[in-house]
């Protein structure tokens, strides 16, 4: 989260225990959250799991079964899109094809009254934002893909909307200009202060996009919060296993005079007593701890330790700023870890018994 | 193995020029029954109504007051037909389009079944339902909405509604073609940049329909233009058109060479028309090229 961004207080858009059933299914169950202004936050999940349903419902396309939208603090459940000020650009961009650049960009202008003079000059003026200037003339399908995707923000952006929606905005761009138009559009949306909810199933784009991301799984909102929040307490095995690469741990807990262990076969997590992740465990049987790759040490001979475990190296593959290796675990589970020991690792070899160990700091703990 | 190799080798060019005397043998017959009996009778019948080279019918036909009323009246009734048909066709092909499955296979059924049955056995229907004893007719009555049969039959308005019914498949079909290729997704995009399903449609959907529009008029015009069995049932005398006037020529008056006139009249007409509804048409695709739809 910027600074800028908390200085523009004020709540954009609000969801309140929005669902849609579709006969028996739901499609979304109960999601709340909320969105501040100038904020940019990206639905991530997998297909099925509710981010384009709640997308459309935000557009106006679906009506909620149940559940408020509001918009500025107004109620627009139940008003039509097009009275909604929300602009949006299309997975496929849905640019008219019988209309000019610059009669597309200038199309929301045109709905809402704009004299034809000034709805071209603001028309031109967002053109140059995207850098499409002198493609004013042209129609939608004698641009390139990336080109016609900065069309479609222009067309979102320029009637300056409450809420501008993405759906999957990457989707339809080969490799390469993905990276490119992902910083871009960034740049693009804060420069003109929107505020953004995009809709994406690609974790890396919500990583560099966004300011806060939000999870979805099985039409329930998983977790929100900061990249920063999701990939440092993860609340699921879900959500640990989506954001960035994590290995779970499962495992048995058992109380003890100094705090709380939870062990499985070679390998234990210690927490100290009075850590508020030790008391939350008090009455759990079981647990899953969430370990990220970089933060397990390879140590050369196994010891007894609090938080350490032991295993085989499967793999060993070296990526020059650093080594990975698949760790197989006495129950056949496998670990990865990353090490930038560049020196240490390089006398370890496939086969070969190893010890981890980590700390008490390091570890996530998952209510099994 | 070689040989297979070998063939594959072989130019496009080369396989193309092998090909050419099988592909001609297989289209002579065809080829031989229209000359035989189309454009030799065509060619028959334009030197029919030229006698000796002399233009006297055409001069007749372009002097006489009553074949240019009846010119007139051919033009007038099928430019009516034409855009009542395409009126009623337009919302029809869009619920083929956008209605979903179970409307499609109800709709095209509808359209298709009339089309298989004789066109002079449809006309004679009409006759039934629309006389002063049809069943519109005392179905009105009944109901009590008016008192006395209102004169459908023998009507410029029974022409014309026997007309637009059977040149309605004709009119539907070309548009569907292009309403199912229209994505959605536009209209969605409409409303979200703040325009009314109203505004939506009138700049966005409907022109990208206008190809399919164009196509309609053409066939339901050129056609319109040369119906006989129709007019003739449903129409009375005074409503006559030139079809009807060129079977007169030939079956009553035996003036083969005014009827044959009359004929080349009809198709040149038909052929101009046909022409600038293409030259228009073409102009429109040219535009759409340009915009990169196929």
């Amino acid at each position: 989260m910027n600074a800028a961004l908390q200085n523009t207080a004020g709540t954009a858009m609000k969801l309140e225990g929005v669902s849609k059933l579709y006969g028996a299914v739901k499609a979304l169950d109960n999601v709340s959250f909320q969105l501040r202004k100038g904020e940019f936050l990206t639905m991530l999940g997998p297909s099925g799991s509710g981010k384009t349903t709640s997308l459309r419902a935000i557009a106006g396309f679906i009506q909620p079964t149940a559940g408020r939208l509001l918009i500025d603090g107004r109620d627009m459940t139940g008003v039509p899109p097009q009275k909604r000020n929300i602009g949006m650009m299309f997975q496929d961009y849905a640019l008219f094809p019988h209309m000019t650049v610059l009669e597309n960009i200038g199309y929301p202008l045109e709905t809402r009254g704009i004299k034809r003079a000034k709805r071209e000059k603001r028309s031109m003026e967002m053109l140059e934002i995207v850098g499409l200037a002198h493609c004013a003339k042209r129609y939608p399908k004698e641009m390139s893909g990336g080109q016609q995707q900065r069309v479609a923000l222009a067309r979102a952006l320029v009637f300056r909307p409450d809420i501008v929606l993405l759906d999957e905005p990457m989707a339809a761009l080969d490799k390469k200009l993905r990276g490119q138009m992902q910083i871009e559009i960034m740049h693009i949306t804060r420069q003109v202060g929107a505020t953004v909810v995009s809709v994406t199933h690609d974790q890396e784009e919500a990583l560099v996009m966004s300011d806060r991301i939000a999870i979805f799984k099985d039409g329930r909102l998983e977790q929100i919060g900061t990249p920063h929040e999701l990939y440092l307490q993860p609340r699921s095995e879900f959500v640990a296993d989506f954001i960035g690469e994590a290995n779970l741990l499962r495992g048995a807990v058992r109380s003890t005079s100094d705090g709380t262990v939870v062990e499985g076969d070679g390998w234990k997590a210690c927490l100290p007593k009075g850590d508020p992740r030790s008391e939350a465990l008090a009455k759990a049987q079981k647990a899953c701890v969430v370990l990220r790759p970089e933060r397990i040490h390879a140590v050369l001979a196994s010891r007894e330790a609090e938080n350490a475990g032991v295993g085989v190296i499967e793999d060993k593959i070296y990526l020059g700023v650093e080594y990975r290796l698949v760790v197989r675990m006495n129950d056949g589970g496998k670990v990865n870890l990353r090490s930038r020991d560049v020196a240490s690792i390089a006398s370890m070899n496939a086969g070969d018994r190893i010890g981890m160990a980590w700390t008490a700091d390091d570890i996530v703990v998952i209510h099994a | 193995m070689s040989v297979s190799t070998h063939d594959r080798s072989l130019p496009a060019k080369a396989m193309a020029s092998f090909r050419l005397p099988s592909a001609f043998w297989l289209i002579a017959p065809s080829i031989l029954f229209l000359a035989l009996f189309f454009v030799f009778p065509l060619l028959k019948l334009v030197a029919i109504s030229l006698p000796d080279g002399s233009t006297e019918y055409y001069h007749q036909i372009f002097t006489t007051p009553v074949f240019l009323r009846v010119i007139g009246e051919t033009f007038r009734v099928s430019l009516i037909v034409t855009v009542v048909t395409v009126a009623v066709a337009y919302p029809y092909a869009y619920a083929m389009a956008h209605g979903g499955r179970a409307v499609l296979l109800v709709l095209t059924v509808a359209l298709l079944i009339p089309f298989w049955v004789s066109l002079l056995l449809r006309s004679f229907s009409w006759i039934v339902l629309l006389q002063n004893t049809g069943l519109i007719n005392n179905f009105l009555i009944a109901t009590g909405l008016i008192e006395r049969p209102i004169r459908l039959i023998r009507t410029p308005l029974g022409v014309i509604i026997g007309m637009v019914h059977i040149l309605l498949p004709y009119a539907v079909l070309p548009l569907y073609t292009v309403m199912k290729k229209i994505d959605l997704r536009l209209m969605e995009a409409s409303s979200i940049c703040g325009a009314s399903w109203l505004k939506g449609f009138a700049r966005i959907y409907f022109p990208l329909s206008l190809p399919g529009v164009m196509a309609s008029a053409i066939l339901a015009f050129t056609l319109a233009l040369g119906f006989y069995i129709t007019p003739a049932l449903l129409g009375s005398p005074r409503d006559m058109m030139i079809a009807q006037m060129i079977a007169g020529q030939f079956t009553e008056q035996l003036n083969f060479g005014l009827g044959a006139a009359l004929a080349v009249v009809l198709m040149v007409l038909t052929a101009v028309a046909f022409g600038l509804f293409g030259a228009a048409r073409t102009a429109l695709q040219k535009r759409d090229r340009r915009k990169g739809e196929a």
